[in-house]
């Protein structure tokens, strides 16, 4: 594998992220942060109060809440992934 | 100077900034300025950062300095008395920057109404910006038409890239155009540098050159001779290209790449390196 790599031009290593997209990722984290200007107190609020509502109605897991600024052709989103317990939505 | 000027027609005013300081502003406008003046277009060249002179070292005018840009704007000197005729280009001029002043020294009005004066007398005017987003910069772009935003393909002078972007665009001025320097076609192949199409995805501005990383910019600047006037240096090339472009002519993207393809990375991974794929660069004679 290493010398056929060697041969396309490639990493040797491909089961991590290359730096390259790692740099990509981190700077457009970093940039529709610069550019809606959330600080991480309020990114902070506004993770507990989505588990605070969805908890009245789900289980979910709240250590494993991400919740993160992306960009897209169509402008900045926030993307909440919540990660919902086994049984959920069988509580009322 | 100038005196060759058409009639009624007036220059073009571009700054050329970046941000994160070290991206190589001053190479590169030292090297466009000379690559239209080859082109056998008039240019004075304005180093903006007051206070850190540079660009009259890196062109290799810095014994002739007698007056500055601080000077002209308080009418110590006229005008013509702070501009440096280049040693090699009789139509490119250097109005260099004042080393023992501050930035505050010079208004956004009065470089206004010094890039009125000289898009009369030149077909360009190239403005060195100095690093930062304060007054040296907004200096910098007050009589500006165009914006050049050079980044390096590495986290911090993109993200300082962005903010530029954002503050020449608040300022009304036309959309930026992107130079992505010192990029290093092994580092993006091994994915482990940002290619040129990562930096562009994420700016979104229009991409006007592509400068590979070249140990002939460090020879030439020793030396005091921009590499687009050696038609040896891969980098002096994607200058020539960009000062092209700027002068209105369709040019493609140069390959990043030495003559080195899938071929000679067979050899050299099987341990032969062929003599015709080592960059013959840094000798006696260029």
């Amino acid at each position: 594998m290493g010398f056929f790599d060697t041969l396309m031009g490639r990493s040797a290593s491909r089961r991590n992220p290359s730096s390259a997209s790692m740099a990509k990722q981190r700077l457009v984290e970093v940039l529709v942060q610069d550019h809606v200007k959330i600080t991480p107190e309020v990114m902070e609020a506004i993770r507990s109060d989505i588990l605070k509502i969805l908890s009245r109605h789900l289980d979910v897991d709240a250590d494993q809440l991400q919740i993160n600024l992306t960009r897209t052709d169509r402008g900045d989103n926030l993307v909440a992934n919540v990660p919902v317990r086994r049984g959920a939505g069988s509580r009322h | 100077m100038g005196e060759d000027r058409q009639q009624g027609t007036l220059g073009r005013i571009i700054t050329i900034t970046s941000g994160k300081g070290g991206v190589g502003k001053t190479t590169t406008t030292a090297n466009i300025g000379a690559a239209l003046a080859s082109l056998g277009r008039s240019v004075v060249l304005i180093d903006a950062d007051i206070g850190l002179r540079n660009l009259d070292i890196v062109l290799g005018l810095e014994n002739r300095i007698v007056y500055d840009l601080v000077d002209v704007v308080e009418g110590t000197c006229r005008l013509r008395q702070a501009m440096i005729r280049d040693k090699r280009l009789n139509n490119l001029y250097l109005i260099p920057a004042a080393q023992t002043r501050e930035k505050e020294a010079v208004s956004p009005q009065q470089m206004k109404t010094l890039c009125e004066e000289l898009r009369r007398q030149f077909d360009f005017t190239l403005i060195d910006s100095p690093a930062g987003i304060e007054q040296g910069f907004r200096n910098s772009i007050a009589g500006a038409d165009d914006v050049v935003v050079v980044t390096n393909p590495e986290v911090s002078s993109v993200r300082d890239a962005d903010r530029i972007v954002g503050l020449v665009e608040a300022s009304e001025l036309a959309t930026p155009k992107l130079i992505v320097n010192r990029i290093d076609p092994a580092l993006v192949r091994r994915g482990d540098m940002m290619s040129v199409d990562d930096v562009t995805e994420i700016l979104s501005i229009p991409l006007i050159g592509v400068v590979p990383s070249d140990e002939t910019i460090v020879t030439s600047t020793n030396r005091g001779e921009p590499a687009a006037l050696d038609p040896e240096s891969r980098a002096g090339r994607a200058f020539r290209n960009i000062a092209q472009r700027i002068n209105g002519e369709e040019v493609p993207f140069m390959p990043l790449e030495e003559p080195d393809g899938a071929w000679r990375r067979l050899l050299r991974s099987i341990g032969i390196r062929s003599s015709k794929g080592e960059p013959v660069r840094g000798g006696g004679t260029s």
